[in-house]
């Protein structure tokens, strides 16, 4: 039928109250309290609002009377609306109700913001029949609340209003408060309605006594139809009336990404190929909508029989940017007076840089110096390759952890790919951190807590709640409406993740070159040829410069003497017990850190290039272990005994992949040593099972961990009192430089994989070499300043 | 043999004493030779051997760790550190009076200092507790960090 809008009077500022009579001037349809009529807006498709009845049910009303709030993030059908003057003609049907009332019982209304509207007609019936009933209306604040005045008027002590900012509504009192047998109403947004029911049903009211209707854009109607939906492998399915394309694809095995399934996150934009799409959602502006070439499959319908959707097995292509995800652009170069204000002694000094390292000593500025550790940050820890995780972490997709490279917080997560990616934990809207959880899983996307934008697990943009805000405006030019930086680089080396932060510089196998045997060593260790990690690392703070850590791990010549205190002891213990037989663990553990200065020189150091070293090559401390029965037989099982003995005859001691870890390969154990600040470190220590071993060779494991790396180990004691005694002392400014000279012969390279004496310091030289190296090839000189005028 | 509820109290306030005095001999020879001193890296940890833990000490491990606090050549205890336990009541949530085993939930502060540095840290301290020729000796002790999941700098006493 056609209705003619015949007055119209402003509520609030928002809300107006819109009364049409019958075109033709003819009888309307009579309606009872909770009816709906549903206007025809053309493009913008139907809109239902509710009849407005002060007086209650009418079976013969003159006009119909509705009370329409202005949406402003709405999709148009409340501004077409408003928009409407006298006179004009819109196409209706007639009311409708699915939000009847009982007939019987008393009545408890709440209404929450413009659903108080049907209310109205339902506290108008009953108070002409004479029933008991309140009704409760809720609004942000005064002045946006419509017709209190009246309200109050007609309905006198049963009306009740509620005002956010005045006091809290307590729904639950309410409800408590209702008379014996109320059925209870409600209209509002969705989340009061939500609400409601679930303090009806714990106050113990029935189903059937609980009605609501929401308040918001209807997303199945009345009179929808069965249509087809056909995706790129040519299948096509059907669509019936009550059911949603993503109900539909998902149950015959698609795997699909969404949130909301109300049509206002965006996450379900999929292309439309060809066909007609029936809008339903809030997210697509007006020009998507009439462009037709998206839609939001939660909730959208068709207008033609079928519709061709891009849609694939797996969706990986569907809402992403047309560009493939590149690292962030370089930051753009400081204008050169903000490079000379923030200009200290090395920045943009390469030359200042490389003379902190002389050969044979190091200037004590590489531990203390402020300026010096952001220019690590800056430059080494940006161009060389550091550890991010294991990936037996993240093992199903979606699944995350949360860590630093350098100082910089990072994701690690598993996409819907199968693989690992890394980017920055930093929402490319206002900067909030994406995930603080350690660890966790993210499903098909991450979600930003503070305002919904959303990412897939690879970092794309996903959608942006309210998206047509951004129309025209410069966010789509810039990284930030990319989604989620990415780092420079990543590489998974048999499940050992690394990132090089840089999106430009040396590649991962270059890099790391002939170090990688080390990871193979321990890898292979497993008969299957898998690690996976076990438990929560240690994590433990040295307040002390993150390269005394690196340091010591080659450092053969303090075990005899820093750790006499815990493994002498233990020695003269086993001893004083007349050395029984088997040993107590810690004397397999602990002892061997007693072991000489002959031992440590025979044990053997190994570099390779760019900083990257080991002890251990010929034997090492990790040598002596009990054999765990069952283990070499597996172990020859997949490599054959002379391949088993090979691997296991390997017993490097520490290898150091400069300038972020220490792996063991015979314990399968990893130490990360995290830049807190020039006197701050924190490590964490990994344990890692070898798949298919006795679980003997992971319990030794575990107890390596806790008896030399824990916070509460005797040995860990004994080396962090040096380290913090040492960065304390290198305050002093009696001496400028620390002595790495221990069999230096002056011309040394580190161009070449060389294997030395073991208590030779040549890898900690290796270690500053590499260090200027990577310091230095991405620093500009800077301009020189300008004289002082 | 079987213990009260008051001598049971009584014992885990004087164990905690002679932490706090260093009366070491006297507190290794509380133990029975078996036990397990346990403290757990994670929050409810179940296993000691398959993941790491703080401390899972033997008998031999609790000895060294004592004798080395008190060596000439340990630096880490140059100057030494002092610890400090504040006990809530215990609870007693198990008693079998016949067998004379009791488990105890303990929950207290825990402060430890040496030099200008001191650390609060809020254990709950799990003990078997078995009595033996009428004496109450430890059988187990578990300690759990309230913040396991923290990283600490040098935790070199017993919390
Ligand atoms: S800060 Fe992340 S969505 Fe606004
Ligand atoms: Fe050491």
């Amino acid at each position: 039928m056609k209705l003619t809008l015949t007055s119209t009077a402003n509520e609030t500022p928002t809300i107006r109250t819109l009364t049409f009579r019958d075109a033709s001037g003819g009888a309307l349809p009579g309606y009872a309290a909770g009816a709906h009529v549903t206007f025809d807006l053309g493009v913008l498709g139907t809109r239902s609002y509710s009849l407005v009845g002060w007086h209650g049910d009418a079976s013969a009303p003159e006009a119909y009377t509705f009370g329409i709030q202005c949406e402003a993030g709405g999709q148009g059908g409340s501004k077409a609306m408003h928009a409407l003057s006298v006179g004009d003609e819109v196409e209706a049907t007639a009311p409708k109700n699915d939000f009847a009332l009982n007939t019987a019982a008393p009545a408890l209304l709440i209404a929450g913001g413009i659903g108080i509207t049907p209310l109205i007609t339902m506290a108008g019936q009953l108070k002409s029949e004479g029933r008991a009933f309140q009704i409760h209306y809720t609004a942000r604040s005064r002045p946006i609340a419509a017709f209190l005045d009246r309200l109050n008027d007609s309905f006198g002590d049963s009306f009740h209003a509620h005002f956010d900012d005045e006091a809290m509504f307590d729904l639950a009192r309410v409800i408590a408060g209702r008379s014996d047998g109320a059925h209870l109403y409600v209209c509002g947004p969705r989340g009061m309605i939500e609400a409601a029911r679930e303090t009806a049903e714990a106050a113990g009211m029935a189903p059937d006594e609980i009605h609501f209707e929401l308040f918001a854009t209807p997303t199945r109607r009345e009179g929808d139809t069965a249509f087809e939906v056909e995706i790129n492998t040519g299948q096509v399915f059907t669509i019936p009336p009550d059911k949603t394309i993503i109900e539909v694809l998902e149950a015959e095995g698609l795997d699909l990404t969404y949130d909301c399934q109300r049509g206002d996150c965006g996450i379900c934009r999929t292309t439309v190929i060809s066909g007609v799409p029936d809008h339903r959602d809030v997210v697509l502006s007006a020009d998507e909508k009439m462009g037709g070439h998206v839609m939001q499959i939660c909730v959208g319908r068709a207008r033609s029989e079928r519709l061709v959707l891009d849609i694939s097995p797996r969706q990986d292509r569907r809402t992403a940017p047309a560009t493939p995800r590149q690292a962030a652009p370089a930051a753009p170069a400081l204008p050169a007076q903000i490079t000379r204000a923030t200009m200290g002694r090395y920045t943009g000094n390469p030359q200042a840089v490389r003379a902190l390292f002389n050969g044979g000593q190091v200037h004590r500025d590489v531990y203390i110096d402020r300026e010096i550790f952001d220019l690590e940050m800056k430059h080494l820890w940006s161009n060389t390759w550091i550890f991010v995780g294991h990936d037996s972490q993240t093992p199903n997709k979606g699944d995350y952890i949360t860590t630093q490279v350098g100082n910089q917080p990072v994701i690690m997560v598993r996409h819907t790919d199968g693989e690992v990616y890394v980017l920055y934990n930093r929402c490319p809207h206002k900067g909030t951190k994406i995930a603080i959880d350690r660890e966790g899983n993210t499903g098909k996307f991450f979600r930003c807590p503070y305002h919904a934008w959303s990412f897939k697990t690879d970092g794309c943009l996903l959608a942006i709640p309210l998206r047509r805000g951004y129309d025209g405006t410069t966010l789509d030019d810039t990284p930030n409406g990319q989604g989620l930086t990415p780092v420079g680089a990543v590489k998974n080396y048999r499940g050992f993740v690394f990132a090089r932060l840089a999106p430009e510089g040396i590649g991962f196998e270059d890099f790391f070159g002939g170090s990688l045997s080390s990871f193979d060593n321990m890898v292979d260790r497993s008969p299957e040829g898998r690690l996976q990690v076990a438990g929560p690392p240690l994590r433990y703070i040295n307040n002390c410069n993150w390269k005394m850590l690196v340091e010591n791990q080659t450092d053969t010549c303090h075990p005899m003497v820093a750790h006499e205190s815990s493994a002498g002891t233990a020695v003269r213990l086993y001893e004083e017990m007349g050395n029984p037989e088997p040993r107590p663990p810690a004397m397999e553990i602990i002892a061997p850190f007693m072991s000489p200065y002959e031992f440590m020189e025979g044990m053997g150091i190994r570099t390779w290039p760019n900083g990257h070293g080991h002890t251990g090559v010929n034997m090492s401390i990790h040598s002596d272990y009990s054999a765990i029965p069952g283990y070499f037989e597996a172990m020859s099982k997949t490599y054959g005994a002379d391949g088993a003995k090979a691997i296991l005859d390997e017993n490097r001691h520490n290898t150091v992949y400069f300038p972020s870890i220490m792996i063991k390969g015979p314990i399968q154990q990893l130490r990360n040593f995290i830049p807190l600040g020039p006197d701050k470190t924190l490590i964490e220590s990994w344990i890692y099972r070898l798949v298919g071993a006795p679980n003997e060779l992971l319990a030794r494991t575990a107890m390596y961990n806790r008896m030399i790396n824990a916070s509460t180990s005797m040995v860990g004691h004994d080396d962090a009192e040096m380290y913090e005694r040492a960065q304390e002392g290198l305050h002093t400014q009696g001496l400028d430089w620390v002595d790495l000279n221990r069999l230096y012969s002056g011309a040394e390279t580190y161009d070449e994989e060389r294997v030395e004496n073991g208590t030779t310091e040549r890898q900690m030289r290796n270690q500053f070499d590499a260090w200027v190296k990577f310091m230095t090839v991405s620093m500009e000189p800077a301009a020189p300043v300008e004289a002082a005028q | 043999m079987s213990a009260t509820p008051d001598q049971i109290i009584d014992f885990l306030y004087a164990e905690a004493r002679m932490l706090d005095e260093a009366l070491y001999a006297d507190w290794l020879d509380l133990w029975l030779p078996d036990g397990h001193y346990w403290m757990p890296l994670d929050f409810k940890q179940t296993d000691p051997h398959l993941v790491t833990s703080f401390l899972y000490e033997d008998f031999f491990m609790l000895k060294l760790r004592i004798e080395r606090l008190n060596g000439a050549r340990t630096f880490s205890q140059k100057p030494k550190s002092r610890c400090l336990h504040v006990l809530n009541r215990p609870f007693i949530d198990d008693a079998d009076d016949a067998a004379g085993r009791y488990k105890t939930v303990t929950a207290m502060h825990y402060l430890e200092t040496r030099l200008d540095d001191q650390m609060l840290l809020g254990v709950t301290a799990t003990h078997d507790l078995a009595v033996v020729d009428g004496a109450i000796r430890i059988a187990n002790k578990r300690v759990d960090l309230l913040n396991c999941d923290a990283a600490f700098p040098n935790i070199q006493l017993l919390p």
